[in-house]
C-alpha cells in the first residue's frame, strides 16, 4: 500500500508545486520520467521474487536516470537521436518486467 | 505479498513519488502547452498583427518615398537642364567676351614699318601708327569680324589699341612692328570690307606699298585667337 501512496503524494505534489519546465528540458523530463516507471516495475518485479535489493533498487533507479540525462544530453549536443535509445531500453524493459510480473501474479494465485 | 513494511516497500515508495511528481510535471506541462491559448500564442498572434500592420504602413511608406524620390529625380533632372542652359548660356558670354581662345576660318592682315627712310623725309611716313592699326581693326569689325587679336591679344570691350612713345600698345600690352591682326569671320567678307573702307583700301593698297610699308592681306582657313589675358576688374562703373 505504501508505494501506491507514495505515486499519490507525488502526483499530489506534482499537481501542486507545477515546475514550469523550459522546452528544451522535456525531454529530460520524459526521459526522467521513463527511468522512474521502469525502476519502479523493476521494484516491483524484484519484491515478487523475493530478490529486491535495497541498495541495489535505488542505485539502478538514479544510475539510470543519470545515464538516460547524458545520452540525452549527448544526442542533443551531436544532433543525433540518442535519446532514443534509452526510450527504447526502458520500454523494452518495463514490457519485459511487466510480463514477469504478469507471470509471478498469476503463479501466486494458481491461476494457471 | 503481504502487509508487512518491509524496507522494499519504503525504497519503492520514494520512487514512486519522484514517478508521481515527474507524471504530474509532465502532464500540467503538457496542458500548459497545448490548451491554453495562454501568453504565449496569444502573443504571437499579437506579434504577427502587429508585424502585419507594421509591413502595410511600412509599404505605403515606400510608395510615398518611391514618388518623393520620383519627383526629386525629375527636379534635379529639370534643375540639371536649367543648369547645362545656364552653363550653356555663361559660356556663351564668355566666348563673346573674349574670355575663351577661339578659332576659325577669317584673315591675318600684317603691318610693319618700312625698311628705309628716304634721306630728308618724315621718318613719321615710314612707320605704323596706332590710328592705321585702328583702320584695319573698324574695317574687320565692319566685315563681321567676330573675333579680333592684335599681335596676340584679344580685343574686348575695354580694348584700346593706342600709341605709347615708338610701340603701339593693345590691351597694355606694348607691340612692335611687324603688328600681326588676325580676325575670326566671313573670310570673303572681311576681306571684302577692307576694300570698301575707302581708308583702310587707301592705306592698304595704294599708300602702304608707295612708302615700302608692309602691308599683307591673307586668308586662313583656321585663325587661333587667344583668350583676353587682361585684369576684369572694374572699380568705378558700376
Amino acid at each position: 500500500m505504501l508505494p501506491f501512496f507514495g505515486l499519490l503524494i507525488g502526483i499530489a505534489l506534482g499537481l501542486l508545486v507545477k515546475v514550469p519546465v523550459p522546452s528544451w528540458l522535456a525531454r529530460y523530463l520524459g526521459i526522467a520520467l521513463l527511468a522512474a516507471l521502469d525502476s519502479s516495475i523493476g521494484g516491483l518485479r524484484a519484491s515478487m521474487e523475493k530478490t529486491f535489493n535495497d541498495r541495489l533498487f535505488l542505485g539502478g533507479f538514479i544510475s539510470n536516470t543519470v545515464l538516460a540525462a547524458l545520452i540525452v544530453y549527448i544526442g542533443d549536443n551531436l544532433g543525433i537521436e540518442l535519446y532514443l535509445a534509452a526510450v527504447v531500453a526502458f520500454g523494452v524493459r518495463l514490457f519485459q518486467n511487466l510480463a514477469i510480473i504478469r507471470r509471478h501474479f498469476f503463479q501466486a494465485h494458481h491461476w494457471e | 505479498m503481504g502487509l508487512t513494511l518491509g524496507r522494499w516497500h519504503v525504497s519503492l515508495m520514494m520512487v514512486l513519488i519522484i514517478l508521481g511528481f515527474l507524471v504530474a510535471t509532465a502532464f500540467s506541462t503538457q496542458q500548459r502547452w497545448q490548451q491554453r491559448p495562454g501568453p504565449r500564442k496569444q502573443y504571437l498572434v499579437d506579434f504577427i498583427k502587429e508585424q502585419r500592420g507594421d509591413r502595410t504602413r511600412l509599404a505605403a511608406e515606400l510608395q510615398r518615398l518611391r514618388e518623393q524620390q520620383g519627383d526629386e529625380r525629375r527636379r534635379v533632372a529639370a534643375n540639371q537642364g536649367a543648369m547645362a542652359a545656364l552653363s550653356q548660356a555663361l559660356e556663351d558670354r564668355r566666348m563673346i567676351a573674349g574670355l575663351t581662345p577661339v578659332k576659325g576660318p577669317g584673315v591675318a592682315v600684317v603691318l610693319g614699318d618700312a625698311v628705309s627712310v628716304p634721306p630728308g623725309a618724315n621718318p613719321d611716313n615710314y612707320i605704323i601708327h596706332d590710328y592705321d592699326v585702328r583702320l584695319v581693326v573698324n574695317a574687320l569689325w565692319r566685315g563681321g569680324a567676330e573675333a579680333i587679336a592684335v599681335g596676340g591679344e584679344r580685343l574686348v570691350a575695354t580694348t584700346a589699341v593706342r600709341s605709347a612713345g615708338t610701340s603701339i600698345l593693345v590691351n597694355a600690352k606694348p607691340l612692335g612692328s611687324p603688328y600681326r591682326i588676325v580676325a575670326i569671320g566671313r573670310p570673303e567678307r572681311l576681306l571684302k570690307a577692307l576694300e570698301n573702307d575707302r581708308d583702310a583700301a587707301d592705306f592698304l593698297q595704294a599708300y602702304g606699298p608707295a612708302v615700302g610699308l608692309t602691308a599683307r592681306t591673307r586668308r586662313l582657313p583656321t585663325v587661333r585667337i587667344p583668350a583676353y589675358q587682361g585684369s576684369l576688374k572694374m572699380t568705378n562703373a558700376r
